[in-house]
């Protein structure tokens, strides 16, 4: 078995079957079960109708999943280093690009779980709105670019700030520095401003496009939102890159 | 000839009495510019929009939703239901409401303009009828055993990894 499965496997094993995995876990279930639960009992909600229910647990559920899967993402690397464990790790015979890669492959998987695990509660609420079904899992297709973006940002963090602390705010920086202006968009009368915030805010351009797949409308046309989304992941990417050459030096300087 | 002056006199009659009629209630009177569709779902957003009378005076619109199942007003969700609208340079005012249909039910949607500056006659627009229907709601016994039984599962799941574990560390232990 290759030295990158073991890792893949490991991480995988650690970021879902250790306590701190399955209560993440249990996070994202229990909150998706009591908006289920509370958008069948409160009747102001009714006005939402449906579909804007379906909406809303849908965004619930990419960013609680996004959002516990960064991290437990930002704890890689630097938690190895605070348990005395990267040395050995980095003894292996893969280089750091490698190393790092099957962390970021098990992190955004560990994300997909958690995204999997909402799916339920999705098709549940989907169902007699007249949506084609495929759609919600679709959507949570379009999610895991959102996933495979923040989770990478998180290793790359967790390598360079090299402490759990450091990398957990480091990654929290980063997301809100990426999400403000969405948010604040948001918040703005539609313009030429709004949308130019709106544009450059990954999340927000996920949703869009997984927003539009739920309303039941195609992706076409939507040449802004992918190419910010090819921009962010390519970011994360040239991220992880130099995040793995800075662990290689920190390698060397341990040994 | 007599009788030709007579049937022209009729037909002239027949043909422009329901002209002046239509052309007198628009210069005094409220006009609707945009009415809500004829059927909606509660939850869905409708806008109505009304010009006040072109006199130069001040006028301030009201809009009602008449349900007419209880014969009352509706409380409208998400607008104030009145508004000033006033005459400016020869424009016409307008005046605009948006808002949600809150409540199933069959309601006659109007606006009246009641003159501010003296007193004068209350005009009404011509009602518009509109059909609120009750939107499809997520089905709650599929949703309750998703939001009940997923946990349980994630529980039991956490059961027994912690036991695997638990035991795992003993067998090590023991060794």
């Amino acid at each position: 078995m290759s030295t990158v499965r073991v890792i893949l496997g490991k991480e995988w094993a650690s970021s879902l079957l250790t306590p701190r995995g399955l209560l993440l876990l249990a996070i994202q279930v229990v909150t998706m079960s009591v908006l289920a639960i509370v958008s069948l009992s409160l009747p102001d909600l009714s006005l939402m109708g449906q579909a804007g229910l379906l909406k809303l647990l849908f965004q619930v559920a990419v960013a609680l999943a996004v959002a516990l899967a960064t991290l437990a993402a930002s704890l890689t690397v630097a938690g190895e280093r605070d348990q005395a464990t990267l040395e050995s790790l980095l003894l292996a015979p893969i280089s750091g690009t490698r190393l790092l890669g099957a962390k970021w492959l098990a992190a955004a998987g560990a994300g997909a779980v958690h995204l999997l695990l909402s799916l339920p509660y999705l098709i549940v609420m989907g169902a007699g709105t007249g949506l084609a079904l495929w759609r919600v899992p679709a959507g949570l297709g379009l999610a895991l670019l959102l996933m495979a973006g923040y989770t990478g940002v998180a290793v790359a963090a967790s390598t360079i700030s090299g402490r759990t602390f450091s990398a957990l705010v480091s990654t929290l920086v980063v997301a809100a520095v990426l999400e403000a202006p969405g948010f604040a968009a948001g918040a703005l009368p539609k313009g030429a401003l709004q949308k130019w915030l709106a544009t450059i805010s990954p999340g927000d351009q996920v949703m869009t496009l997984a927003g539009n797949l739920l309303a039941g409308k195609g992706l076409s046309g939507l040449g802004t939102s992918w190419l910010t989304v090819a921009i962010f992941l390519a970011a994360v990417y040239l991220a992880v890159r130099y995040a793995a050459a800075h662990l290689e030096l920190m390698g060397g300087d341990a040994q | 000839m007599k009788r030709l002056w007579a049937l022209f006199a009729l037909c002239a009659a027949l043909g422009g009495a329901p002209s002046l009629a239509a052309a007198a209630p628009a210069a005094a009177g409220v006009t609707v510019t945009e009415a809500p569709p004829a059927a909606l779902q509660v939850g869905d957003s409708f806008q109505v929009s009304a010009t006040a009378p072109a006199d130069g005076g001040r006028y301030l619109l009201t809009l009602t939703m008449l349900d007419l199942a209880t014969g009352s007003s509706a409380d409208l969700e998400g607008w104030v239901p009145t508004s000033v609208g006033q005459t400016v340079s020869g424009a016409q005012a307008a005046a605009s409401w948006a808002g949600k249909a809150g409540k199933a039910g069959h309601y006659r949607v109007y606006v009246t303009a009641v003159p501010l500056d003296q007193p004068g006659v209350v005009t009404s627009s011509s009602p518009s009828e509109l059909a609120v229907s009750a939107a499809p709601a997520p089905q709650a016994a599929p949703l309750m055993t998703v939001a009940v039984g997923e946990p349980v599962v994630v529980a039991l799941a956490m059961v027994w990894v912690l036991s695997r574990r638990r035991r795992g560390a003993r067998a090590g232990g023991e060794r």
